[in-house]
This record gives structure tokens, C-alpha cells and sequence, in this order.
């Protein structure tokens, strides 16, 4: 690597001058200074990063770690089964109002000054304790609202930095005043003693009220040399009653089941060199021999061979700008998708873990990758699937792959079989959506389905008009669907990847296949990036 | 014999008789000193360089080929990020590096063929800030990025959507707020009786307000308000099931936003600030916040908050005007002079450089005079006019320090090391001494300054400290023409010229361990702009020749020059410079035809003496053999130059070279100088009518 130190003699020799010793160091020491761990960014071609680099560890990120913890919810096309309270390497979360770190998404690090960057995931499911009464299990079971009535998660996940959880990340808001609305109006407000639309009165949600639904959390935290303990915590909020009073629910509960967790520090101030590198070029002395030897080997030969072969330690911290150097990204690709109109998947749930793909979209049981709702596959912006890795490019099979993808669910519905339609919608029924992907030299119809990428969401949206039977679900859903995939390629590789797609399946409300669940999207996003680590 | 004016702008020293009765530094007896240096050891050397910053490795930039207007640099982000910035024509740009143009980062500007003031850069808060009086000022990060400093405009008002009444054949079964834009919130004041069955929600109005806020934290003005949103006097209970909370309401506030990036917008503008007023009923109308929106595009907001949850009251800062002259001052920046309003001074608020509260300004002058130059010193901020000097740190409570003296041209003005502050006036070179003098420095070339420049350019001047030498260089176009060439220098005590064959359109030092100074311009002979590297060469460019001169001022045998005086030898002390002759002439009586030449004044000293060989001359570099020779500090020797000037009443000498034929340098001199005895030596002052 060559270098040009923007270091001026000052002056050329003429042969009229006195061999002067101090305009011979003026010529030659700045040059050996500069080279002397001062090479700034001016100091190099641009095509240097054509050259082999090799980016040190370090350089561009450090303390990579990607943690997936799978953990089986139990959902499957039995119809809801009664789930373990507490099932192996789930976090439940108590009913205090407190803040507690969930179990497997805490790091403790020593960063430099800088940036961590933190990405969470995680599914959580609301359960309650049946009493037995009205037919209900004894025990713990899915609370879902078309059965057990209404109970609002009111549960805030947060990310908590050396004990201060930050506030900006916090999902939702523990605010009785921040109610949602019902978007209806009485035609006669004085006689209902409703002042416009107006909200709820018992079980309210704030904070998170979804009964089931996967939360992604994620910021970008400054960091100050020495050690910090990241977590993801969560809270249960109070209930509010109909006479807006509070309380904590001590009648369910929120499990938080699989999930991810990256950390990763983008450090502020590049790494200084393992050691310092330099020239010498000493001073000239009065009467200091006028030899080759003194001239080039010594001085001028030992800057020139300098410059002309950088060593590590002779470039200043921060000399190498992205002119210079590969990108911190080795790949990238971000896609969108937009069907125009609602597309819709009801192939069945094929269990916590499965890879099986469904060979038919209305009624067998797998995966079924988003895509036009008619059963095909259709091209380009029509669905979410990326093909951002390929062939040579995924050589190396080094880096960190971080898949972020968002899908707009609009709807819930129970459709009947024997009736070829729509059902009366109900509530109570299942989606899922999870990150699959193809591999170059997997048997095509394969893929393999990320099971802590998996989102489930319950349609949970009812108005409840008079507190008796007359159930109204299936209002709009609506819901944005967060899914993320991390993973250090540099600890669990992966063979080059074709694609990466979106795959979803449901479960329906009654006893299958003569009822299914048709669960409706519309637009949807994902990003893919492979990390330089 | 000296004049008066000769008295007031050159020295005029009395030589005592006698052989070499005292020996002179060369400062104590220059009148002009031009192309020539100061030493740390207080001599005086021929000055070398320029050269070119950008070597001509296969062509110069293609930013060369526009007329360069600025210069500055600045090692932000602690010195990583080296950022050179440069104005040439109508761009900005910023020196990229070995094998790279320059970057463009702004185009657009005025390329001003004669532009009425200089452009002006500063560090402040990491970041550069530019102006040249004509454009709006952009701020530079250290990545490049440039983006305008502060918005110019106020943004749109927004609009809000609020509750309207119902009418009256419908209020059996409505409420009174239940028509349009009516959902449940936190707005509204309850009054009267305070309880859920009897309460009311008293009459309200409010406004909102909108600020944008650029990508460096800047706010832009205040928009106007917004229309009124509204909410009419309700009871609560009203014999039904309502209470008091349920009468609050919501509105909802329609936001523009502003253009996008992509349609050339604001597009330095990252996020929006909304602000509302308490009922202005019950409580002042001023803004308060409410919210910052991550966006710029047009929005619907939401609002449910009560008037006790409302933030802090939001200032209005004016436009960012274009403005000549700033300042940074606490972190801070001073602006002055804007097209608008040429005598007004606004201060930023701390930390954010292009807001400007609109309570934030002073007009230094109470006759609205011109501010001309801005800066901080000493922990105050100076404004100054053309004809006066002002503190203006206290907005509320300035202070005059000195009237009559002014500045003219602000980007003279330059801290020297002792911790003077140097600027120039109307008829001269001040100084603000750290004990708060004020003090003309000028004298010794007051000719110079009265009519040795163009006086109508003054305001071009440009000048920076050499961080090597520290004395203060300033560049002026010389009389007769228009663009900055000649560059006085003044040490703290003495001052010297420099025409280095180079219009100097700016000038800067660099901000870090290099100490360079650098000058934007074009070289004269071979009519090339360029960026140059002062006191700098290397064999790839010739820089322009030119002439090195010491010219003695006018030297007396007494106090007032009517004793005449035999001249007979003059020694001169140099320092070994190069195998070379000088050229030294000798005047007499005021005038300045020669009466004697000497041209084989060696610029070298003798090889050898008494039997030691110094090889000195032997060793010099176009005979030196490579293994023999050795290398020798530069000696100081005398030279003997026969003058033999008769009955002389005053006289000087000159010493001159061509460089970069010649290299020479002046360590002292000495006279063998005696009274011419004949008579009574006034006796021999010319009569009142005497021609010859």
C-alpha cells in the first residue's frame, strides 16, 4: 500500500546553495513525522479498497452476538390445546407492575465508546387460569377472547441499558388516558350518556393489548467505554375496570415464548493499531558526511520505501474513509410488496419448528410462502421473498445476517367449508407468519422455517356492545407484523442461500378442515443485510 | 536630507562617526523589506515557495479552471477528518486526496467577478460554516455533507380540525361539541362548579404553531398560527350520564410538511416541532410545545393533551438572513451585516449556529453605521464599524471602545501571539492590546497604507497568522490594482512586504501539526489558479520569479541631516545563503538614483582564512561530491563594500537579488561613516534660492 503524505520540502536543492543541514531535516522530517502514525485520509488512492484488504476483526463492529431461543407455544391443529404454564425456556411475567429482564435476552458486554445496537424479538401469548366454569379447561389455557372473554395483554416490553429502561423504546403506554376509541357514535348521546365516539368502559387496553402477538424491539444506544448490561424487560400494567379503577390482573398472565436477541457495537473512534509503526529519519548534524549512505539509506530512501509500503501502524485513527475501504455491508437487499388488493392464506399450521410446506394453500397443512393468493407464485414486488444471496457472493459464508421484514395482516376470518364462504367472523382464530429460506442445492418445494421467527396473532379485535352474547369480531385488524432473523454466520454458516421469503399458515377456530382460517394481507417489506463483522 | 513625511514613515537613524561604531540589526534601519523573511534567529531571509497543494501529476483539477474565491481548513472530529474547503467559482469544494479530484459540495453560488466582500469560513461546534455575503451560508460536516445554515422561511401554519356546535333543533339529543372534528380528549378548562353531576367546560380557544428543525438541531421560525380550534361552554352532567372528563376534547392538526429532497425542498429539514397555545382565554397565547414529528411530510397529528402536559414555550427566531461578516462567540454565532439591514448583529442561541432568536440582536451603532467586521477576542465579542470599535458580549449593556478607529476590512483581523488583536483600519494597521489600547501599528509604512494601496478593495484584505514565524500576514491589492498581491507582514514590531508573483484571493493556515499556509489565486506567469503552499517548493513548480530587496532608510550624520558625512565602507553581515553575488546600491540626499553599484556582494563566505579551510564553498551543492563533502551549518561573516559616498547629508543603500536565482540572508550591518570637515558644516546647507 502506497502513500503520499501532503508534506511539503521546503525547497529544492539548487546548485548554488550551502549543503545546509537544517533545510535538509526541513525537507525530509515532516515527511518521516507524518508518516509516523499521521497518514490521514488524503494520504491514499482511492483504489485502495480494489486491493485485497483484509478488514480486521473489530473494525467495523464488535461483540457480535445473535441469540435465538426457540420455545414451543403448543399451538396445532388440536384444537387449543391447554398450554404448560411455564414450558421449558419460556419467561412469564408476573403481575407486579415491575420490570423484569426476560430469561436469555440479557448481555452483559465491555464496549469501547460508541454505539450498541440492539434488535429483540419475541412472541408472547396472554393465559389464563380457567375455573372449570362454563365448560373451560381447569388450569392454564390460551385466553382467547371468544371464549373467555376479553383480557388485554397490558403487558410493555422495553430495552433496559445498565438499569434505565429507555424510554423512547418502550411499546406502548402504561396511560389510562391513552385508551383506544370506538369509532362509533350514538345518534342519540344524551340518552346513552356517550359524548361522541367515545371508549370503553371494562377492560381497557393500554400499553400492549393483543392476546397474542410478536413485539420487535430495537435502538441504537450510546455507550461509554467499560462494562453494560443490556435486557429486554417487560411489565404487566394495570387492568382498569368499568369504574376506571386499577388492579393487576391476578387471573392471567403473559409467557413470552421464542425469541431473538442481537447486540452489536458499532464503535465511535476506529481501533488503534496493535502497534505503532514509523520511520526515523534523524537529524542532520554540522559536518555530518555528505554520503549516499547519509542521503538515501538513512533519510530519504528510508521515508521513500516507507511511503511506498504503509505499514498497519503508520495510518492515523479514522485515516480510511468508505473510499478507501469494502463496505461494512457485504450484502444488502430491501424489498417491497404491495398485492393492491388483499391476498389471503388459510393453509393449515403445521406445528412449532416444521419446515413442511403445503402442497395445497386451502387445505392441506404447511407453510405457504405469501404470495398472490391464488395459489401461484407470482414475480417481482408480488411477494415478500428475496433473493439476496447468491452464488459466489455468499462466499466466505462469514458475517451477520439480519432479516427484518413487515407484513400489513388486515384480517382474521373464519371461513366455512361446507358453505364455500366467509363466515360470521370470529374471533379466536390463529395466524402465523415466519421467515423461511431456500438454500442453493435444497431440493426444490424445501425450505427450512425459522421457528424464533415465528409470529402468531389472534384476532382479538371485538366490540363487546352490551357485555352479553351479541359478540361483534372480526372488525378490522389491521395489524403491521413485525418478523426479524438474525444469525452469526460466523458461528452457525449457512450454505449460499437462493432466497429468503415470508411464509404463513392459521388455525382455525373450529374443528378443521370444515372450518379454516383465511388470514388477509396486503402490503409487506423486508431487508436483508449481511454484516461485515 | 529627510522630509517630514520621510520622518513619519521611514526610519532615519543617525550613524556615528567612526569605523564601525555600532553594529544594526537590519529592522532597526529598514525602510522597505520586500520577498524576505524573518528567522527565529531575527534575521532576515529570502522568502522561498509557493508551490501548488495539489501537485500537476497528470493535470490540475478541474476545480482550477473557476476564479477562486476562499480558502479554509479545519481537522474536525478531532484532526481524522483533514477538511480543506475551497471556493472556486460557483462551487464549493472539499481537497479529496491523493488521486481524487475535489469533491463538490455545493454548487450554485454566486462566482462573483468583483465581489464586494471576502468570504469568510469558521469552525464552530465540529462543523465548518461559510459565507461570502451573496449566498445563503451552508454548514459542512466532517463527512461533507453541506446543507444551507438554518431555514430562510417560516414555515406554513397548520390547520386544525376541532368540535363545532351542533345546532340547536339537534341538541335534545346531542351534545353541544358533538359536530365535527369531536372525539374525547384531554383539551378543554373545567369550571364553575367542580364536580361530575354540575360541572362545565368552560368556552376555549387555541392556536398552534409549527418550527422546522434542520438536520444540525436548527429551528426555523415560528409558522403563523394556526386557525382557531374551538370548544363551546357544555354542562356536564345535563341530567344524563356524562362527566367531566368525558366533556374534554381532542384535535386533530393538518401539518404541510415541507418539499421533498427529491422536488430540491428543504431538504436539510429531518423533523417537525408542533406547538399550541393554553386556552388563550384564561392563559398568554404563546406557543408551547407539544411535540416533535420525525418526519417532513405532511401529516395529521393528533392532539389530546391537556394544557397543563404542554412543554416549554417555544421562541420565534427570524429567517436566516445572508449576512457579511461572523463571528463565533461561546459557542455561538455572531452574524452581522446583513443586505437588509448592513448595522445589525444577531447572535445564535448556544450550540446551534443557525438559530437566531428573534430577541437576539444589537445594533452596535447607534447611527446605523455599517458593521464591518465581528470578532470574538478576549472573551468578548467585538463589533466593528468603519469608524468605531464596540463590545457588544452584553447585548443589553454594549460599550464603546474606541471611536475614530475602525475596521474596513473584516477579514483582517488577526490575533498575534503577544494577544494583540491587528486589523485594518481606514489610514492604517491597528492593535488592541490585551491591556485594551487601541494603537496604530502602521506608522513605519504609513506611505504604503496612503498610497501604496487600492483603497477602494480594502475591504478584499484577507490575513492569517503564520503558525511558524507568527507574524501577522495580510493581503491588499496594491495601488493601481485589483486583486490582493501585495502581503505586509508584521512581526509585532516591523513590517515587511511580500510579492510572491500570486494573486491571493484568500488566504488560511492549516489546523494541524503541518503549520501550513495556504493561499488561493493564480499564478501570474503562468496564469494558473490554484491552491499554493507558502514558504514551500518542490522541484515540479517553478514558482514565479521575483525581486528580494532590503532598502535602507535614509541615515543622517545627525539629529536633524544637515551635517554632511563621508561615507566611506559598509559592512555588511550575512549568513551563508548561496554561491551567488547581491547587488547593492547606494543613494544619497533623498534621492533614489543611484550613485554607486556594487553587484559582487557574495552571498557566501569566503572558503578559507588564516590557513582553515572551512569547504563551506567547496561543498556547495553543484560541485559537491557525493561521499566527500560534508554538510555545514550556515556561518555568520561580514563583507567589506567600499561606498565612498562624499559629503553626503543622508543617504541609504539597497540590497537586492533575483530569486530563485539567488539566496541570501542579512544578519547585520556596520558603517565606516565620518563627519566631512570643511568649515562649519551647516554653513554648506543649501540657500533658499539655490538651484545646483
Amino acid at each position: 500500500m502506497q502513500g503520499i503524505g501532503y508534506i511539503f520540502p521546503k525547497r529544492p536543492l539548487r546548485s548554488t546553495d550551502v549543503l545546509d543541514p537544517v533545510e535538509f531535516d526541513a525537507d525530509v522530517i515532516p515527511a518521516a513525522e507524518k508518516y509516523s502514525g499521521r497518514l490521514n485520509a488524503h494520504a491514499f488512492r482511492t483504489t485502495l479498497k480494489t486491493a485485497p484488504i483484509a478488514v480486521g476483526a473489530g473494525a467495523y463492529f464488535r461483540n457480535p452476538t445473535a441469540t435465538l431461543t426457540p420455545c414451543n407455544h403448543g399451538l396445532s391443529l388440536s384444537l387449543r390445546p391447554s398450554p404448560a404454564p411455564t414450558p421449558a425456556l419460556s419467561t412469564r411475567i408476573n403481575n407486579d407492575g415491575g420490570w423484569q429482564a426476560i430469561t436469555s435476552m440479557t448481555r452483559a458486554l465491555t464496549t469501547g465508546n460508541g454505539k450498541v445496537w440492539v434488535l429483540a424479538y419475541l412472541q408472547y401469548f396472554v393465559q389464563e387460569w380457567g375455573d372449570g366454569s362454563g365448560g373451560g379447561d381447569v388450569g392454564a389455557r390460551w385466553a382467547t377472547p371468544f371464549v373467555f372473554g376479553f383480557s388485554p395483554a397490558n403487558v410493555q416490553f422495553g430495552i433496559r441499558i445498565d438499569g434505565s429502561v429507555w424510554l423512547p423504546g418502550r411499546t406502548g403506554t402504561a396511560n389510562f388516558n391513552e385508551r383506544p376509541f370506538w369509532p362509533i357514535k350514538a345518534n342519540d348521546e344524551r340518552g346513552v350518556g356517550q359524548h361522541g365516539p367515545t371508549q370503553p368502559t371494562s377492560g381497557q387496553a393500554h400499553a400492549l393489548g393483543p392476546i397474542a402477538s410478536p413485539v420487535r424491539l430495537g435502538g441504537f444506544f450510546d455507550v461509554s467505554a467499560g462494562p453494560h448490561l443490556i435486557e429486554v424487560v417487560a411489565r404487566r400494567v394495570m387492568d382498569i375496570d368499568s369504574d376506571r379503577r386499577t388492579t393487576y390482573n391476578s387471573d392471567n398472565y403473559v409467557v413470552v415464548y421464542g425469541r431473538q436477541m442481537l447486540s452489536l457495537e458499532l464503535p465511535s473512534t476506529p481501533l488503534s493499531a496493535l502497534s505503532g509503526s514509523s520511520v526515523s529519519a534523524s537529524a542532520w548534524e554540522p559536518e555530518d558526511s555528505f554520503s549516499a549512505a547519509a542521503i538515501g539509506t538513512n533519510r530519504v530512501n528510508a521515508v521513500r520505501s516507507a511511503y511506498n509500503s504503509v505499514a498497519e501502524g503508520a495510518v492515523a485513527r479514522g485515516a480510511f474513509r468508505n473510499v478507501h475501504l469494502p463496505s461494512a455491508v457485504l450484502q444488502y437487499r430491501a424489498i417491497s410488496a404491495d398485492r393492491g388488493a388483499s391476498a389471503y392464506t388459510d393453509n393449515f399450521y403445521p406445528g412449532y419448528g416444521s419446515d413442511v410446506l403445503a402442497a395445497a394453500k386451502t387445505t392441506d397443512t404447511g407453510w405457504w410462502e405469501l404470495d398472490t393468493g391464488n395459489g401461484g407464485v407470482a414475480s417481482g414486488t408480488a411477494q415478500l421473498r428475496a433473493t439476496p444471496v447468491v452464488g459466489a457472493n455468499w462466499a466466505g459464508n462469514s458475517g451477520l445476517l439480519v432479516v427484518l421484514a413487515n407484513v400489513q395482516v388486515r384480517s382474521l376470518r373464519e371461513f366455512d367449508n361446507a358453505a364455500a364462504a366467509v363466515d360470521n367472523p370470529l374471533d379466536g382464530i390463529f395466524g402465523f407468519l415466519a421467515i423461511g429460506w431456500h438454500r442453493d442445492g435444497d431440493p426444490p418445494g424445501t425450505v427450512t422455517v425459522e421457528e424464533t421467527s415465528e409470529a402468531v396473532v389472534c384476532n382479538d379485535n371485538k366490540y363487546d356492545d352490551d357485555g352479553a352474547a351479541n359478540i361483534v369480531s372480526g372488525m378490522p385488524f389491521e395489524r403491521d407484523i413485525p418478523l426479524m432473523y438474525v444469525r452469526d454466520l460466523s458461528v452457525s454458516p449457512l450454505d449460499p442461500m437462493n432466497y429468503i421469503s415470508v411464509y404463513g399458515s392459521t388455525l382455525p377456530g373450529r374443528v378443521a378442515p370444515a372450518y379454516r382460517t383465511q388470514m388477509t394481507w396486503q402490503r409487506g417489506s423486508m431487508q436483508v443485510l449481511r454484516l461485515r463483522i | 536630507m529627510s522630509s517630514p513625511a520621510n520622518q513619519v514613515s521611514m526610519p532615519t537613524p543617525v550613524i556615528p562617526s567612526g569605523e564601525a561604531q555600532k553594529i544594526f540589526a537590519p529592522g532597526d534601519l529598514a525602510w522597505r523589506i520586500e520577498n524576505l523573511e524573518l528567522t527565529p534567529e531575527g534575521t532576515l531571509r529570502t522568502v522561498v515557495g509557493p508551490c501548488h497543494y495539489e501537485p500537476n501529476r497528470a493535470q490540475y483539477p478541474a476545480a482550477y479552471s473557476a476564479a477562486p474565491h476562499g480558502i479554509f481548513h479545519a481537522g474536525l472530529l478531532g484532526g481524522i477528518a483533514d477538511s480543506l474547503i475551497c471556493h472556486f467559482g460557483s462551487q464549493l469544494y472539499r481537497h479529496a486526496g491523493w488521486s481524487r479530484n475535489f469533491d463538490s459540495l455545493a454548487s450554485g453560488l454566486n462566482d462573483e467577478a468583483r465581489p464586494a466582500w471576502p468570504d469568510q469560513f469558521l469552525a464552530l461546534g465540529g462543523r465548518i460554516i461559510w459565507t461570502n455575503g451573496l449566498d445563503r451560508a451552508q454548514v459542512i460536516s466532517h463527512d461533507g455533507l453541506t446543507v444551507p445554515l438554518g431555514f430562510d422561511i417560516r414555515p406554513e401554519a397548520p390547520q386544525v380540525l376541532c368540535p363545532s356546535p351542533v345546532s340547536s333543533d339537534e341538541r335534545y339529543r346531542l351534545f353541544r361539541n358533538s359536530a365535527g372534528y369531536s372525539w374525547p380528549g384531554r383539551i378543554g378548562t373545567l369550571g364553575d362548579i367542580l364536580n361530575d353531576e354540575e360541572g362545565k367546560l368552560l368556552p376555549g380557544k387555541w392556536f398552534y404553531f409549527l418550527q422546522y428543525e434542520d438536520i444540525h438541531g436548527n429551528l426555523s421560525p415560528m409558522s403563523a398560527r394556526s386557525n382557531r380550534a374551538r370548544v363551546h361552554a357544555q354542562s356536564a352532567n345535563d341530567g344524563h350520564d356524562v362527566g367531566l372528563d368525558d366533556m374534554l376534547r381532542q384535535f386533530a392538526v393538518e401539518i404541510g410538511g415541507t418539499s421533498s429532497p427529491e422536488s430540491g425542498g428543504y431538504n436539510h429539514a429531518v423533523a417537525m416541532r408542533l406547538y399550541r397555545t393554553a386556552n388563550v382565554r384564561y392563559a398568554p397565547g404563546s406557543p408551547r410545545f407539544l411535540a416533535r414529528i420525525s418526519s417532513i411530510r405532511p401529516c395529521l397529528f393528533p392532539d389530546a393533551r391537556a394544557d397543563g402536559e404542554l412543554g416549554s414555550e417555544g421562541e420565534d427566531n427570524v429567517p436566516v438572513p445572508v449576512f457579511r461578516v461572523m463571528s463565533a462567540f461561546q459557542g455561538r454565532l455572531a452574524i452581522g451585516n446583513t443586505p437588509d439591514d448592513p448595522a445589525i448583529v444577531r447572535l445564535s442561541a448556544p450550540g446551534f449556529p443557525g438559530t437566531f432568536p428573534v430577541s437576539s440582536w444589537i445594533y452596535p451603532d447607534s447611527g446605523g453605521a455599517e458593521v464591518t467586521a465581528l470578532v470574538s477576542h478576549g472573551s468578548r465579542l467585538l463589533a466593528f464599524t468603519e469608524t468605531s470599535v464596540y463590545d457588544i458580549s452584553d447585548m443589553q449593556n454594549s460599550s464603546v471602545i474606541v471611536r475614530g478607529v475602525g475596521c474596513v476590512a473584516p477579514r483582517s483581523v488577526a490575533a498575534i501571539r503577544d494577544g494583540s488583536l491587528i486589523w485594518l483600519g481606514r489610514d492604517g494597521f491597528y492593535s488592541l492590546s490585551a491591556g485594551g489600547a487601541v494603537n496604530r501599528v502602521s506608522d513605519a509604512i504609513h506611505r504604503v497604507v496612503t498610497d501604496g494601496l487600492n483603497r477602494g478593495r480594502l475591504q478584499m484584505a484577507v490575513s492569517a497568522i503564520d503558525p511558524v514565524s507568527g507574524e501577522y500576514r495580510c493581503a491588499l491589492s496594491p495601488a493601481g490594482q485589483v486583486r490582493n498581491r501585495m502581503i505586509l507582514c508584521f512581526d509585532g514590531a516591523s513590517w515587511r512586504h511580500m510579492d510572491l508573483g500570486i494573486e491571493i484571493n484568500d488566504i488560511c493556515t492549516t489546523d494541524d501539526p503541518r503549520r501550513y499556509m495556504l493561499a488561493i489565486g493564480r499564478d501570474l506567469t503562468a496564469n494558473q489558479n490554484g491552491v499554493f503552499v507558502l514558504d514551500h517548493e518542490y522541484q515540479d513548480y517553478a514558482p514565479p520569479a521575483r525581486t528580494c530587496r532590503y532598502r535602507s532608510g535614509w541615515m543622517k550624520f545627525d539629529g536633524i541631516g544637515e551635517t554632511p558625512g563621508d561615507v566611506r565602507e559598509i559592512y555588511v553581515g550575512l549568513v551563508d545563503g548561496s554561491d551567488a553575488d547581491l547587488t547593492i546600491e547606494f543613494y544619497r540626499d533623498g534621492s533614489w538614483a543611484p550613485v554607486s553599484t556594487v553587484s559582487s556582494l557574495r552571498a557566501v563566505g569566503v572558503e578559507s582564512r588564516d590557513g582553515f579551510n572551512s569547504r563551506v564553498v567547496t561543498d556547495i551543492a553543484g560541485s559537491a561530491v557525493i561521499g566527500t563533502s560534508r554538510v555545514h551549518q550556515r556561518r555568520l561573516f561580514w563583507r567589506r563594500v567600499p561606498v565612498k559616498l562624499m559629503n553626503a547629508l543622508s543617504w541609504a543603500f539597497e540590497i537586492r537579488a533575483t530569486y530563485p536565482t539567488t539566496r541570501f540572508e542579512i544578519g547585520a550591518f556596520a558603517f565606516d561613516v565620518g563627519v566631512a570637515t570643511s568649515g562649519n558644516a551647516r554653513s554648506r546647507t543649501p540657500l533658499h534660492d539655490a538651484v545646483s
